[in-house]
């Protein structure tokens, strides 16, 4: 009888270690997917991220070519607040892809710093009344253009980065 | 009134401007050259008046290129007659004139276009002129034995 019940007591214990060991595999299997769809919704969080840096930069380099046109025909109260504009859009890309490298927060640093050296000095040409002869007029389309170039290298470099080529 | 970290700035800007360890571009403003970092900017400028002298300015900006904080030359001055008990000291006005000029030569690239032109001189054949003897007239050398 005694011995009866030492083979209970050892097949339930079987029994109990082999539910033990299913549990856990389906507690793992569990994980695993909690983590997987961790990873995939963080990654859909960075390419949402990255595409909207990608709209943000690509208008901000499409109104810059704007502006050179708006320069040459002397289009000048409407000037600082789409420098403004520019800017905050510039600083979107910044916010948002915060791991750029320092070269590439360089470029967005100085097209950001050009924007307001522009801004403020209509502001003030304005505010004197005074005009913008033609040599300044040809410096801001000379230091747009050179902005241009490099935030267009930079909008191409993420693209890549970033597996996107629907926002031209 | 300058802080210690005013003038460390301003010393180690000229010292990295030297050593072109610093890369100066130009800005829209006149006479004005700019250096850009991850998230902030520097603008020197050079302000001249109509009896001739100049003031140089240092203008720290932030991310989104507005003016934080400025100093110039004369700040510099001051705080150099202050520390060495120099009166008549201009140390940090030949500093900073010294940085502004080579910042020019560097943003619109002039050395680089002196050693381009002098090259394509070289190609063409032009030759480097021996440095002539300043000719005295006779009668205006002073050191000609009567």
């Amino acid at each position: 009888m005694a011995v009866l019940g030492l083979v209970v007591g050892a097949i339930s214990l079987f029994v109990g270690a082999q539910q033990l060991a299913l549990t856990r595999e389906a507690v793992d299997k569990t994980l695993t997917a909690a983590e997987a769809a961790r990873d995939a919704t963080n990654e859909m969080l960075l390419r949402i991220h990255a595409l909207d840096a990608i709209e943000a930069l690509t208008v901000a380099i499409q109104m810059m070519g704007t502006n050179k046109d708006f320069h040459r025909l002397d289009v000048w109260p409407t000037m600082p607040n789409r420098y403004a504009d520019i800017r905050s859009k510039l600083q979107i890309v910044r916010d948002v892809l915060v791991d750029l490298p320092q070269h590439d927060k360089t470029i967005i640093q100085q097209a950001v710093q050009n924007l307001r050296s522009m801004e403020h000095k209509i502001e003030r040409l304005l505010a004197a009344g005074e005009g913008i002869s033609r040599d300044e007029t040809v410096m801001l389309n000379h230091t747009t253009a050179e902005d241009v170039d490099a935030l267009n290298e930079l909008l191409t470099q993420i693209k890549l980065q970033h597996g996107s080529g629907s926002h031209d | 009134m300058i802080s210690q970290d005013h003038v460390k700035l301003a010393e180690m800007l000229a010292a990295g401007t030297k050593a072109r360890r610093v890369e100066w571009k130009r800005s829209v403003d006149l006479d004005t050259f700019q250096l850009t970092f991850e998230t902030n900017g520097i603008k020197l400028s050079r302000f001249e008046y109509d009896d001739r002298s100049s003031v140089y300015c240092i203008e720290l900006l932030d991310g989104a290129g507005d003016q934080i904080d400025q100093f110039d030359s004369d700040d510099l001055d001051a705080f150099y007659r202050g520390s060495t008990g120099n009166r008549q000291s201009a140390a940090g006005s030949d500093m900073l004139r010294e940085m502004f000029e080579s910042a020019r030569r560097q943003a619109l690239g002039i050395d680089t276009a002196l050693v381009t032109l002098i090259a394509q001189l070289e190609d063409a054949g032009v030759q480097t002129p021996t440095p002539r003897a300043i000719e005295i007239e006779d009668d205006e050398d002073p050191f000609k034995e009567e």
